[in-house]
């Protein structure tokens, strides 16, 4: 399904060989276009020879527009390389493979982003009281087994929970559950596992641009 | 000749490049892994048994909504997550919730997004799961939904677009 920009790239350096060679074909029968009107002058009267001179004009008044033509595509097609190479070139960066160690750092800083952002985050208190009500309502429908919710924090649109996880699993397994009843008031969210306790901390938000942006390249 | 050749060559000329620039724009989208709805089984061992499938998608047959879950093939080892996109088919008016999530290769969980759709037809949604530090070179991706029970709603497709 997807074209490799190498494949492209061969494409357009043919395309142009071609470009080349097409303009190359239409400029070699000009040397014949000069004898030709000498052919007339031969056989023809003075109006013939009126006519054919400005035949003459109007082809090299074509040939000199192609020619401009020709040179602004193919500055064109230049620029398109220069994308291709540098698109290429962003490609292999991100594909690039990452060590484990730079990975780590990567993640620690996206949490410590994450947290960062929800201290400057201002306060709503009306929607705080909302999502908190919310959240509080998704955790009760666990029944007899809810969520061991440890702390919660909800400013205009971001909460940060506290899970307390037990290490039996049950977190793991009725996070989805918790998570989908809140789909429309708390649509994203990004956890991170206090090392340690074991605990779980969820920063969910009405706002996919707070977790999107966090390290964004 | 030679004019009709010029005339010709001016005509193609900016179509081929057109088609070109055309060509540009699918290079610089994610990578895609299309999978069969027929992936998603039961999220929950009791429904084990409710769950059936077609050729091109699984359907439940309990009479309220079942949950299941579709784990998702990644192509690449980037660290910029993805949009999972999935196609659902509602025999009647009803509602399909999806959540995807992304967890790093021990387990724990990095990020997830919620949406869904109610309506009668087929329908496709997508899930955000990108940002640089969503994924990682062995997380993975797998998506959590509640389809409609009593055969009501068939999971036709989950796609993944790595970037």
């Amino acid at each position: 399904m997807k074209l490799s920009s190498a494949a492209l790239l061969s494409f357009t350096v043919i395309f142009v060989g071609g470009l080349i060679f097409a303009y190359w074909i239409d400029d070699y029968p000009a040397s014949g276009i000069s004898s030709s009107p000498s052919r007339m002058v031969t056989s023809s009267t003075a109006e013939g020879k009126n006519s054919s001179a400005r035949m003459v004009d109007a082809y090299q008044q074509d040939r000199v527009a192609l020619r401009q033509e020709v040179a602004l595509l193919r500055r064109e097609i230049a620029a398109m390389q220069r994308q291709f190479q540098e698109q290429r070139q962003t490609d292999s960066e991100a594909a690039a493979p990452v060590s484990r160690a730079e990975e780590e750092q990567i993640q620690r800083e996206r949490l410590e982003s994450l947290e960062t952002s929800f201290r400057q985050e201002a306060i709503d208190r009306q929607w705080a009281e909302t999502a908190s009500a919310e959240i509080q309502t998704a955790l009760q429908e666990k029944g007899a087994d809810p969520l061991a919710l440890q702390d919660m924090e909800c400013h205009s649109h971001t909460c940060r929970l506290e899970l307390a996880n037990d290490g039996s699993g049950k977190l793991e397994k009725s996070l989805p559950d918790f998570l989908s009843q809140l789909s429309e008031t708390l649509p994203y969210a990004t956890a991170n596992s206090i090392a340690g306790s074991g605990n779980l901390i969820l920063y969910m938000s009405s706002d996919s641009g707070n977790f999107s942006q966090q390290g964004k390249q | 000749m030679n004019q009709k050749f010029t005339t010709v060559f001016r005509i193609v000329l900016p179509a081929i490049l057109i088609g070109e620039l055309a060509l540009v724009s699918p290079v610089s989208a994610g990578v895609i892994s299309n999978h069969s709805g027929t992936i998603c089984t039961n999220y929950n061992a009791k429904d084990v048994t409710k769950i059936d499938r077609y050729s091109y998608g699984t359907r439940s047959l309990k009479t309220s909504a079942t949950t299941v879950v579709c784990p998702l093939t990644r192509n690449t080892s980037s660290s910029y997550g993805a949009y999972v996109y999935v196609d659902i088919y509602h025999a009647s008016y009803a509602t399909t919730k999806c959540t995807a999530f992304s967890y790093d290769e021990d387990g724990y969980l990095l990020t997830s997004t919620s949406a869904g759709w109610t309506g009668g037809g087929l329908h496709e949604f997508s899930l955000n799961l990108t940002g640089l530090g969503s994924s990682s070179s062995f997380s993975d991706y797998s998506v959590v939904c509640s389809i409609p029970g009593g055969g009501a709603g068939i999971i036709q497709g989950v796609d993944l677009s790595e970037q």
